[in-house]
């Protein structure tokens, strides 16, 4: 009979002192941690996709950082995954669908692989949104040495778009101007499988304006770099909510990034 | 066991806090089992401490899994069945890895594993994180040759069903607007949720003649691809499956199936075919088209040679993949539809 009882009431015994560690009460569970100056604009791309169940949550935690760190944070949704996840955006006769060829080849160029799943900055790995905050906050923290402006106005469906760079050091890499939209009402699925048909899509990307991979620039350091651009709107585009994204970015990732309404003239006058 | 990971930040959206996660996670299994006359019981009990992750919303809820299994066997006749409830017992070595992944813990489908294509083209996948409710048994009877069901060789006859739910759980308190460091959901003991799997197949096999033998299989499934696989809703399919076997003699055989999935869900309806042909002991030539006659009209044909020589097993073959998981290795990666040669070699020792 010892021969059981010893090992037993061991083992017993190990069990639960294995059980009583490390349990952390509810009152600690939080740290807090020093608010931040960012130190520079940083952007978020975002894959996403409108029969992705758990992406609306994804979309959540974009709401959230934004309203944290307000025009610092620059997130466009890139909504891919192929018919599996997304739905293209002439692929079903009336049905609003907001996949692109080019957010495909950015979500393959990104390596993306399960949805929602994003990138920041194009320097940290692609992740789960719940350490896109964790990411967001340290390239907030780092410096550029180029600044951007840009400024975009409709007449009519003609937008004109400007680009200024001026950068303290010599910097080289690609210059991407991208078209972004919100408020646009489509389907989304739920977390719990139910679909919405009035979901409102924010940061939604709906096109690139100067090439999948943007053009090669050189910047030299003191000399303003400008471009301008001249695109037409798309029959599916609502001016009123349209927004252009220009980001800087090479190997090292992206330097620094901006993101302006489309002012439209008509609706100023 | 014990895991041990360094900290990293996860920070509560929109917030200036971060979670206080703890660095060891505990897990501790028990098990039982007796056996008497033919009559098999086992009982077995898993339990893992806190371990907030992305699984399962970083919440602090300690996991559990509890599994009752009976199977009795006698001469002619066996039968099997079992019982699970898991919750929370997603257990891996980085808590932010997500897909299949990094798990420390197996925690195998409690479906009935098939090796029929069409059988198998929406296979179960264990819903560690959420939890669930799990049910599998199955009968077999084998009539006795020279009775009237028997026939001259005797016929196999095996029932198998698999249902499996999830856990309904109770919306969480949230705090700072999200789970993460809440304790999660209350759930009750045997608050049943949504339909995740179900597979009902009866099976018969017979020896017609000497050398012949017929296996028939017909299966109803129910498959929650949207709780499964992120997308695409519940996918309800009939299947049916015929293989003949003829052992031309003593060197060669030939194996032929045909298989039919219908259903008016995800890609609709499939058809399957496979001619084996076997040269023993070395040699093996197999073709196979997988259609899928309901929406795509593509058809996933393979091709390949197999040469065995004791410990060794060379493969080569053409033909077009579809898209799915490959894992090799410990590791999982989503692998894209293909076309092209392949050879594996294996080496056994």
């Amino acid at each position: 009979m010892n021969k059981i009882l010893f090992p037993l009431a061991l083992g017993l015994t190990f069990t639960l002192t294995l059980a009583s560690c490390d349990d952390i009460s509810p009152d600690d569970r939080y740290i807090e941690v020093e608010a931040i100056e960012p130190q520079r604009a940083v952007l978020l791309e975002e894959f996403t996709g409108q029969l992705c169940v758990n992406c609306p949550l994804g979309h959540e935690t974009i709401e959230k950082l934004k309203e944290q760190y307000g025009e610092a944070l620059v997130a466009v949704s890139i909504h891919a995954g192929g018919s599996a996840f997304s739905i293209g955006e002439d692929e079903i006769a009336g049905v609003v669908g907001l996949r692109l060829d080019e957010g495909e080849t950015y979500a393959s160029n990104a390596g993306a692989q399960s949805y929602p799943s994003g990138r920041v900055n194009r320097e940290y790995s692609i992740a789960n949104y719940d350490t896109w905050g964790t990411d967001i906050r340290e390239a907030l923290q780092q410096t550029s040495t180029v600044e951007l402006e840009a400024s975009a106005t409709a007449d009519g469906d003609d937008i004109t778009i400007e680009v200024k760079a001026l950068s303290s050091s010599s910097y080289t890499g690609n210059l991407q101007v991208w078209v972004v939209e919100d408020g646009i009402v489509a389907m989304q699925l739920q977390p719990d499988s139910s679909v919405d048909l009035t979901y409102v899509h924010n940061n939604v990307f709906r096109g690139s304006v100067n090439g999948t991979n943007g053009e090669a620039v050189s910047i030299t350091s003191g000399i303003y770099l400008t471009k301008t651009y001249e695109i037409t709107k798309k029959d599916n585009w609502n001016i009123d909510n349209l927004s252009i994204v220009v980001f800087l970015y090479s190997t090292a990732g992206v330097e620094n990034v901006v993101q302006v309404a489309v002012e439209n003239e008509v609706t100023n006058q | 066991m014990l895991k041990n990971e360094d900290t990293e930040d996860i920070l509560i959206p929109g917030t200036n806090y971060k979670l206080n996660l703890p660095k060891n996670v505990n897990a501790f299994d028990v098990r039982s089992h007796f056996y008497r006359s033919g009559l098999n019981l086992t009982a077995e009990f898993a339990w893992k401490s806190d371990d907030p992750s992305f699984d399962n919303g970083y919440i602090y809820h300690k996991g559990t899994a509890l599994m009752l299994s009976a199977a009795y066997s006698k001469s002619g006749w066996s039968a099997f069945v079992q019982a699970k409830r898991s919750e929370d017992m997603a257990f891996r070595s980085q808590r932010s890895m997500n897909l299949t992944s990094a798990f420390i813990n197996n925690m195998p489908a409690f479906a009935y594993q098939h090796t029929y294509a069409l059988a198998a083209l929406y296979p179960y996948a264990t819903q560690a994180a959420p939890g669930e409710w799990a049910f599998q048994g199955a009968v077999a009877y084998t009539f006795k040759r020279h009775t009237a069901l028997g026939g001259r060789y005797g016929t196999k006859l095996r029932l198998n069903a698999s249902y499996i739910r999830g856990i309904n759980r109770e919306d969480p308190e949230l705090k700072y607007g999200s789970t993460y460091g809440t304790d999660g959901g209350k759930t009750k003991f045997f608050g049943f949720g949504d339909v995740y799997y179900q597979d009902i197949n009866v099976q018969m096999e017979k020896r017609l003649t000497s050398p012949f033998t017929l296996t028939l299989m017909y299966m109803n499934q129910r498959y929650n691809k949207t709780q499964i696989e992120g997308h695409g809703g519940m996918v309800k399919s009939n299947i049916y499956i015929g293989e003949g076997k003829w052992k031309i003699n003593r060197k060669l055989t030939l194996r032929a199936e045909l298989q039919y999935l219908s259903t008016d869900q995800d890609q609709k309806d499939w058809t399957y075919g496979l001619v084996e042909f076997s040269v023993l002991p070395y040699l093996m030539f197999s073709f196979s088209d997988m259609w899928n006659n309901g929406d795509t009209d593509i058809h996933y044909y393979m091709g390949s040679v197999t040469a065995n020589y004791k410990s060794n097993r060379l493969m080569v073959g053409y033909g077009r993949t579809r898209a799915g998981y490959n894992c090799s290795g410990g590791v999982c990666r989503y692998v894209p539809a293909s076309r092209g040669f392949q050879i594996s070699y294996n080496y056994t020792f």
